[in-house]
């Protein structure tokens, strides 16, 4: 990996740029095919936009009216990672729901779209939606059912990652590119600093693949490339317990507020959708007038909403790009872009995939790498249609293994590693102890995730297991886990540290929806952390 | 129902009024909704830790005069703070609570994560220095029970060993918990202190820890221990044949149990009234005066006093209730001291002061509530519901609790 000019200095064959679910995915498809993968992300993997949406298993249904080429992308996928990341998908099944105030005759083009795009959509009584629904507004005049669910975006990037070093990838997070390596207009390599040390290196291969999202339009500047992308600022709320069992979505033109995911013990509310300047990308405030639009659209599909505790709002950025004849951005894409800047630019070995959205990650991956194998004149079939992630080999439910084995973690366990929870070794009974109660994560999980999965702080714990991220928001998990880690090996005083700025983090989620309930919530988790503990930020509370 | 007075509330200020009016004869009763903010207390009463510019506060006395007008330390005056933090010890010692700690000169108390926090009163066998720098003991050993998350072991370690003291961290696997206990989830600070009421238990504890401890000075262990009264105390002070300190755990804190099972018994042994599991409703103003409450428990029924004290809490306690429009004190509807609009109650950073936590309720110099600007002449406000100061950054929660609580009953 490190600088070596003479000889062979192409370490890796392909070195793939962000660790959001694209980056993870092209990852994998590459080293599926036998290809020398290197993988870096600045900060955690999930950081920008994967960790930042509903988590929503699209049938495609959403688009099948404005866009059929995206809906038949969807519900192409929709049915392949049902298979290959079972262990991350909860088949809820969605529906379209018509209200009084929406136009019924929308319902018929609708379905007729979706059917044309090839997703199954069936008109149900709305009587009968209201039984399998309940939580549904009870003056619904219409409603549609389609193959709509829920996704865990962590694990299934999780998964990809770990699939792909399986077959050797290299996958570092905390690694920022500096700069690309340019010789004789090819990109031949990446400069690259890790955030955590300082340290400085550079990695060599023939091919570098841009697949870091929004960030994507900086990283090809440092080539001389410009990409004109139109940052998509998207909000979301989360509320503090599951309200819907389904995927809810109004049955009209995509606007504000419309979704409700389901997402094992939370419901997330989405979205809305505002250009921001790129500058402020990094810095994603979710702002109280957002929230309130969206609470207002949501609580007419689901009216228990407006009693209902909200935990969290958030916001992620879609990596718009708009076509190359339109600068004026006027036409813009949400469809995967694959841009090959050998051909567009002039500049050799590399390529940018972006756009799409998570749904479509896979088939973004085997676009991308079929362009990287193109490019490296290696011959090698698209596997990840098929072969599943770890963890979704089989759909044996979990069982019960020795008898430090608790039936509720184990399942949640189950939950977000599928069959890789069998790695999960409760063998003592300290072993078993339930961490966050609200995620049902135990000691072995979060030992397991230290292990397994690229954890090097508690927001990296958390994304891999969930711990903090259940109504509680870390009120006593956190600092369970914070001394977990410290017995893993981790320093204390810098794990202290990152204690108070895991809770600060979960604090800037919260601070949007401030009041009510999430106000009492964020006063007595101060009371106990900066009260009781005496933490800070700097620590000035100790002596 | 007639009282003379009735306190709504059950923490700290609600029992330290209560106390204090009953051993004046009065017939008082307090309405307890639920838990209180004791199960969150460290073992100390905090008079004032810090001053408003941060630093930390030697003399807690000669730093009153710096607070702000709107302290409720500042409205009763230094004068009162002194009377009534005189007669506090003499109430907690009446209950059985024996106390470290000096009006003059704030102590350090040691926090779950091993930080030093500066304190009045510690309850005397929890770990405490007067100098967090220079500690008296070489070698110390933090015990700590295999599977009891909510006793970060390694932090309280580290904080020795940065100090130079020699530290080692004992992990106790008892084998009478693993039968005692069929699930590890239930592995809290209750739950573990129920188990050190069994002898067997506590024994094997005491054994385990005696090997293991070396030559240590001192024993640190988990706050949870004295559940039920004080014996489980002496128990492993003796077995252990060392000095013993206990460090406060995660919530829920035995500490807090401690307190008030104590405070409780002796306002029974005066006289006064529990009604527990009363969630009061409203009250009824007629006249600038309160005529009586009504509470959920008790339907269709009026209860009457001459005097009512408000000690409901703040917003995690629900003394206080907030929506994105406002800001509300549910019971009596009164006058909130609070800015408008949401996106100015609280700051970016978690650890930043955070405005929401001055708010309160209104009150005139001597803690009469005020409604539509006006005080209530027979309501008064005491603890974490009035406004003023922010608890968290003073470390006062306690001691407003306490001093505004003996203030109110000598007015009363």
């Amino acid at each position: 990996m490190l600088d070596n000019n003479n000889g062979s200095r192409h370490e890796y064959d392909v070195i793939i740029i962000g660790g959001g679910i694209t980056g993870a995915g092209t990852a994998r498809d590459c080293a599926l095919r036998g290809l020398k993968v290197l993988l870096v992300e600045r900060f955690d993997f999930t950081n920008g936009a994967t960790g930042r949406n509903h988590g929503l298993l699209h049938s495609g249904a959403r688009y099948a009216v404005t866009d059929q080429e995206s809906a038949a992308e969807c519900i192409g996928e929709n049915a392949i990672l049902r298979n290959i990341a079972r262990h991350c998908v909860e088949e809820t099944d969605g529906l379209f729901v018509t209200l009084p105030e929406d136009d019924i005759e929308y319902q018929a083009t609708f379905v007729d779209a979706c059917l044309n795009a090839g997703i199954e959509a069936e008109i149900i009584d709305p009587e009968w939606a209201r039984i399998i629904e309940p939580s549904l507004n009870p003056m619904l005049i219409g409603a549609v059912k389609v193959p709509d669910a829920s996704i865990d975006p962590f694990s299934l990037t999780a998964y990809n990652l770990l699939d792909a070093r399986r077959h050797g990838a290299v996958t570092l997070n905390y690694h920022e590119v500096t700069g690309l390596i340019v010789e004789n207009a090819s990109v031949v390599g990446v400069e690259l600093l890790n955030n955590l040390t300082g340290e400085k290196s550079r990695a060599f291969a023939p091919v570098t693949v841009n697949a870091a999202g929004i960030w994507g339009t900086l990283i090809a500047k440092k080539a001389g490339v410009v990409i004109n992308m139109f940052p998509a600022k998207g909000s979301l709320v989360i509320f503090g317990h599951r309200v819907n069992n389904m995927v809810l979505n109004r049955c009209r033109k995509p606007a504000n507020g419309d979704i409700l995911v389901p997402d094992r013990i939370v419901s997330m509310l989405g979205t809305t959708s505002d250009r921001v300047p790129l500058d402020e990308i990094d810095n994603m405030h979710v702002t109280p007038a957002e929230v309130e639009l969206l609470v207002k659209e949501g609580v007419k599909l689901v009216p228990a909403l407006a009693r209902t505790r909200i935990l969290r709002a958030y916001a992620g950025v879609r990596p718009l790009v708009a076509s190359d004849d339109d600068p004026s951005g006027r036409s813009i894409s949400r469809g995967i872009v694959c841009l090959d800047h050998k051909e567009r630019d002039g500049m050799g070995g590399f390529i940018t995939i972006t756009g799409g959205k998570m749904m479509t990650y896979r088939l973004m991956a085997e676009i991308a790498t079929d362009l990287v194998c193109k490019k490296l004149d290696k011959v090698g079939a698209c596997t990840t249609a098929i072969v599943p992630l770890p963890g979704s080999e089989d759909n044996s439910s979990p069982k019960k293994r020795g008898n430090h084995q608790h039936a509720v973690t184990m399942k949640a366990a189950h939950e977000r590693h599928g069959s890789m929870s069998k790695e999960i070794k409760e063998t003592s009974t300290a072993d078993k102890a339930m961490v966050c109660e609200c995620e049902h994560a135990s000691v072995a999980e979060m030992k397991y995730a230290i292990d397994k999965l690229n954890v090097k702080n508690l927001t990296n714990l958390r994304r891999r297991t969930r711990m903090g991220m259940g109504s509680c928001q870390g009120k006593l998990c956190a600092c369970r886990a914070a001394s977990l880690m410290c017995k893993s090996g981790a320093d204390a005083q810098e794990t202290l540290s990152d204690l108070a700025l895991f809770m600060n983090e979960r604090w800037k989620g919260m601070r949007p929806v401030a009041w009510g309930s999430t106000l009492s919530e964020a006063q007595l988790t101060t009371t106990i952390y900066e009260g009781l503990c005496g933490l800070s930020l700097d620590k000035t509370s100790s002596l | 129902m007639r009282y003379d007075v009735i306190v709504i509330g059950g923490g700290l200020s609600a029992i330290m009024c209560g106390i204090a009016l009953a051993t004046t004869g009065k017939k008082v009763a307090l309405m307890v909704k639920g838990q209180s903010k004791l199960s969150l207390n460290s073992g100390s009463i905090d008079l004032l830790g810090f001053d408003t510019d941060g630093n930390v506060v030697e003399s807690p006395l000669d730093a009153i005069d710096s607070l702000n007008a709107s302290h409720p330390y500042s409205k009763m005056g230094k004068s009162n703070v002194l009377h009534n933090a005189a007669m506090a010890p003499v109430i907690f010692s009446g209950a059985g609570l024996t106390f470290y700690g000096d009006t003059a000169k704030n102590h350090y108390r040691m926090s779950p994560l091993g930080l030093w926090r500066p304190t009045w009163l510690t309850l005397d066998d929890y770990l405490t220095t007067d100098k967090p720098n220079t500690l008296p003991w070489n070698k110390i050993a933090v015990v700590n029970l295999n599977g009891f998350l909510d006793f970060p072991a390694n932090f309280v370690c580290e904080s020795f060993s940065q100090l130079g003291v020699e530290c080692d961290l004992c992990e106790i696997k008892l084998g009478t918990v693993d039968k005692l206990t069929s699930s590890p989830n239930v592995m809290r600070s209750t739950a573990v202190a129920k188990l050190m009421l069994n002898d067997a238990v506590l024994n094997e504890l005491a054994r385990k820890v005696r090997s293991s401890m070396g030559d240590a000075q001192l024993v640190v262990l988990p706050a949870v221990f004295g559940l039920d009264g004080d014996d489980n105390v002496e128990k492993i002070k003796h077995h252990l044949k060392a000095p013993v300190r206990f460090v406060s755990t995660l919530p829920p804190s035995i500490a807090g149990t401690r307190l008030l099972s104590k405070l409780r018994k002796l306002f029974i042994q005066n006289g006064g009234t529990f009604l527990l599991g009363s969630m009061v409703k409203n009250g009824k103003i007629a006249n600038g005066r309160v005529v009586s409450v009504e509470a959920k428990n008790f339907p269709d029924q009026d209860i009457v006093a001459d005097e009512f004290v408000l000690a409901t809490g703040s917003f995690m306690n629900g003394g206080l209730v907030s929506s994105s429009v406002g800001i509300r004190e549910p019971i009596f509807d009164l006058d909130i001291d609070y800015v408008e609009g949401c996106g100015n109650w609280s700051k970016e950073g978690l650890f930043e002061a955070q405005p929401y936590m001055e708010f309160g309720v209104k009150t005139d110099e001597e803690f009469h509530a005020m409604k539509d600007g006006r005080p209530i002449e027979n309501l008064y406000a005491i603890g974490s519901i009035l406004s003023g100061h922010n608890s968290l950054k003073l470390a006062d929660d306690t001691g407003v609790a306490v001093m505004t609580a003996l203030q109110v009953a000598r007015q009363i």
